[in-house]
């Protein structure tokens, strides 16, 4: 599927400015990227949160639903149990694969506690479980994995990518990363002050071919 | 206030019928009109916090001079509309328990309006992104807005609840404080004083107290269960 060019606007600052990206059904992009590069608001946008200055379409993919994770995560006051299975029916086969992936955290003990008062990265364990609850065409995921342990982390990529390549959905999942991305993704979205050239293999990022700003990227954040 | 006490409780243990009438109408002025207002008012504090812009802005402003808007106000409005030359003659409200109802929902509504909207400011947001993420429609978006202000609700009603069972007004200028049509505690402890029995009067006072504390009991119960 082919998405169009985006752009945002804040006051007078431009914040994001891409050009149009060819995406690939079933895939795993990272979107990597400095401080206030622009990925959250890429996010937001095309999951229609937030209003891009001129509207955009998403052409080859008809009915392409949306999934998307918000960078902070928002735990809903009510068990952690009830919070993955929030607004769907209590199907004995919900009511399994929520306890399925409670399991997988090692989050059993927790279950019924309120998700509101869980640590960060239990929190954060609860959204993502939340929302790999669902079925999407497109899953958009805001920095997952930040605050959870590095056990959590692991389990965590191994969820997304089995719950991928269940579903066929194509995920874009901001990290900093690139291990992560080299565990879990086929490309990646670099942005930089807002801009980006579109997905790029994942070999040939860390190898140093997707220009300068990538390769000053890679100084800091690289391995 | 010994006497005034012994008087309550002596008031209370005969069952006297303009006191278990009095207590009928104040409880039934004062749950309706506060569940009428939390009805109207938490959705409406709701779609508030979620607004945008000027429009947004003008609202919050009316509705904080309406929090302010003096009960006596409120009842002259009320008694103008609802007098015989008033638009809404025809409804027969004055000198009515309906007729005071809707004077309290009118003072209370802003109220439960401004305290959802406090609330809500700057959160809704969040749970909004969320639900919208997780692909779920408006209806459950706002059951799970809600939700998450389950306590504050609580709360409120208390509040709106306190403010009109405490009212006078409003209340007597809408109601008139007719013995057993539209007598109110307050009404009545007003009318008991004005005619020189302070102490049947403070007598009043305390039921009126006891009332309070016994619904603070309740609520604060109540809201430790919606809390768990
Ligand atoms: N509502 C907003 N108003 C003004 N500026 C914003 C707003 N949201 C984001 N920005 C700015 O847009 C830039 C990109 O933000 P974001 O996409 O969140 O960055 P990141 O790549 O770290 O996720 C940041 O500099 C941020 O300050
Ligand atoms: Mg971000």
């Amino acid at each position: 599927m082919k998405i169009d060019p985006i752009r945002k606007t804040y006051q007078s600052r431009t914040v994001l400015d891409t050009c149009s990206m060819e995406i690939e059904q079933g895939r795993i992009y990272a979107v990597a990227g400095a401080n206030g590069s622009g990925k959250s608001t890429l996010l937001r946008c095309l999951a229609g949160i937030e209003k891009p200055d001129v509207p955009f379409s998403v052409t080859g993919a008809e009915q392409l639903s949306m999934g998307y994770l918000p960078q902070s995560s928002y735990p809903f006051k009510m068990s952690l149990l009830k919070n993955v299975l929030v607004g769907l029916p209590r199907s004995g086969e919900n009511v399994s694969r929520a306890k399925d992936l409670i399991e997988a955290f090692d989050l059993g003990e927790l279950s019924s506690s309120r998700a509101d008062r869980l640590s960060g990265g239990e929190k954060q364990k609860t959204a993502l479980m939340r929302i790999l609850m669902r079925r999407f065409g497109l899953l958009l995921l805001d920095e997952p994995t930040s605050a959870m342990d590095p056990r959590g982390v692991l389990t965590a990529e191994e969820l997304i990518t089995s719950h991928a390549k269940e579903t066929g959905c194509t995920v874009m999942m901001v990290t900093h990363f690139m291990k992560q991305a080299e565990r879990i993704a086929d490309e990646i979205i670099f942005l930089s002050s807002g801009r980006t050239d579109g997905p790029v293999e994942l070999s040939r990022f860390l190898s140093g071919q997707a220009g300068d700003a990538a390769r000053e990227y890679l100084e800091f954040w690289g391995a | 206030m010994k006497t005034a006490l012994l008087q309550a409780i002596e008031l209370i243990a005969s069952r006297n019928g303009q006191l278990m009438n009095i207590i009928s109408v104040t409880l039934r002025m004062s749950i309706a009109s506060s569940l009428a207002a939390l009805l109207l008012g938490v959705p409406m504090g709701a779609l508030l916090s979620r607004g945008k812009g000027i429009p947004r802005k003008v609202l919050i402003v009316i509705n904080r001079t309406l929090m302010g808007l003096p009960p006596v106000v409120c009842g002259l409005i009320c008694y103008i509309l609802f007098s015989g030359v008033g638009p809404l003659r025809h409804l027969k409200l004055l000198f009515t328990v309906k007729g005071m109802i809707i004077a309290q929902v009118m003072l209370i509504t802003p109220l439960v309006i401004g305290n959802t909207e406090t609330y809500l400011n700057g959160r809704t947001d969040g749970i909004d992104e969320t639900a919208k993420g997780l692909g779920l429609a408006a209806g459950r978006r706002f059951l799970l807005t809600l939700n998450e202000c389950r306590y504050q609700i609580v709360s409120t009603y208390l509040f709106g609840f306190s403010r009109a069972i405490a009212e006078v007004g409003a209340v007597s200028m809408v109601g008139g404080a007719i013995a057993f049509k539209t007598n109110v505690m307050t009404t009545a402890i007003m009318m008991y004083t004005n005619m020189g029995n302070v102490t049947l009067g403070l007598a009043l006072g305390i039921i009126l107290l006891c009332m309070a504390l016994v619904l603070n009991v309740t609520v604060y119960i109540l809201q430790a269960v919606v809390d768990r």
